[in-house]
């Protein structure tokens, strides 16, 4: 199998083997197994090219005959194939300190950090909270931080932005994951531990971030893989995510989620509106107000205030 | 030598695919289940490693994750196959304490291929 050369269009008479995994077809076998992301990359998508590798596939130029032969130079850049993984730690830092002691928190996601000079890291983060939460109560929660900023967010009562100077000891599982040249996707600590998104090149490079990571925090649970040809949002860069946090209700969000899972976005569409609602249990006209409600949260996000 | 772990026995297709896509004409594939897979006489009726693939089989059941991990060591197997039996909410291939105990174990390495219906250890390598 060479998933490589199959995306790359145009591609003419020179098979260009892969050099890292993905070519683990076997002679007489005709159908190999595919990566269960990997299609969602259309023919000519190029990607982000981290760690490329360049085909160049030269090919007779039809629309000049003569005498002289004149090539075509095609060239891509590829990623090679990533691992995408998803593992969960214990607590520990800032996260185990509000979960574990703060009235009625219910997650908290890092959203980004930026190395402070000496050994502090500026935070930010997104903090679910089952009740209120005031800049006192967090500060008595976080006797060692300086709590820079909190501010709720628009449409969930309970959300929260919070930005923290805190020693860079609270958050180690980011480091060690930035240390081992691993992309760091998603932290987000609930259900009394850290739950942990990352990228890496490749199987080795997996048990070198796990090598790391149980060293530091003991023991590390595998959770999910996926393979991917290119790294996605780094931490703090999912624009779009980060706009919508908190901007959205939870229960918008879940319709939306199963709406746009279900296919009912797609044209033509692969669900109607009573699958969906028949799904969420609700009725179609409540579905139909919700998904309303949606698109005018959104277009608040894109155009301002309505009026 | 190739071993495909067989999740339950209704993991026909992770089976195929590996079949399909992993094993060599002819070699030799040992299907590996634990306790918790009653028999595999139906799957392997089922698919038919032989009859469809042209390898060999082996059928055994290995009570527990060390001795499967060690199983795998001790006949320095080229290829893994553990079927995927469940997904996590962002579409990843779930990760058991089989799965886990294979991808950090320390004496192997390789490549790892996520595929449809299976999770492949390929070109595995072991140290000595």
């Amino acid at each position: 199998m060479d998933r490589r050369t199959d995306s790359g269009a145009g591609a003419v008479g020179l098979n260009i083997a892969p050099a890292v995994a993905g070519g683990h077809r076997r002679p007489g076998r005709s159908s190999p197994a595919k990566p269960s992301t990997v299609s969602q990359t259309e023919p000519g998508e190029t990607g982000i090219p981290w760690l490329p590798a360049v085909l160049v596939v030269g090919r007779p130029d039809r629309r000049y005959p003569g005498e002289s032969c004149i090539f075509t130079l095609d060239i891509r850049l590829t990623n090679p194939d990533m691992l995408r993984v998803e593992f969960q730690i214990g607590l520990s830092g800032i996260p185990s300190q509000l979960l574990e002691t703060g009235e009625n928190i219910e997650s908290i996601e890092v959203d980004n950090a930026f190395p402070v000079p000496d050994s502090d890291e500026l935070l930010f983060l997104t903090v679910c909270s089952g009740s209120s939460v005031s800049e006192e109560q967090l500060s008595a929660d976080l006797p060692d931080a300086d709590i820079v900023y909190v501010s709720r967010t628009g449409v969930s009562h309970h959300t929260y932005h919070v930005s923290v100077v805190a020693d860079r000891s609270n958050l180690t599982v980011l480091s060690l994951l930035t240390e081992n040249r691993a992309v760091p996707h998603r932290i987000v600590g609930r259900n009394a531990h850290l739950e942990v998104v990352t990228s890496v090149r490749d199987w080795q490079h997996l048990k070198q971030v796990a090598g790391a990571v149980e060293e530091v925090h003991g023991s590390l649970k595998l959770v999910g893989t996926t393979q991917t040809d290119r790294p996605g949002f780094p931490l703090g860069t999912d624009k779009v995510r980060q706009s919508v946090s908190g901007k959205l209700s939870e229960q918008q969000l879940s319709v939306l989620e199963t709406a746009y899972q279900m296919g009912f976005f797609q044209v033509p569409q692969e669900a109607t509106a009573e699958e969906i609602a028949g799904e969420l249990g609700i009725s179609r006209s409540t579905l139909s107000e919700r998904l309303r409600r949606v698109q005018h949260n959104f277009c608040t996000l894109l155009f301002g205030a309505y009026r | 030598m190739s071993v495909i772990v067989v999740r339950s026995a209704q993991q026909e297709e992770p089976v195929r695919e590996a079949l399909r896509s992993v094993v060599p004409d002819h070699a030799t594939v040992h299907l590996v289940r634990l306790p918790t897979v009653d028999s595999l006489d139906s799957l392997v009726e089922a698919v038919g490693p032989t009859r469809n693939y042209g390898v060999d089989y082996t059928t055994r059941c290995l009570p527990d994750i060390p001795s499967t991990v060690e199983f795998v060591v001790d006949r320095a197997a080229s290829d893994v196959c553990i079927g995927i039996s469940e997904r996590t909410s962002t579409g990843k291939a779930r990760i058991d304490r089989l799965t886990q105990s294979l991808l950090l174990e320390e004496r192997l390495s390789g490549t790892l291929v996520v595929g449809n219906d299976v999770i492949i250890l390929t070109d595995v390598e072991y140290d000595s």
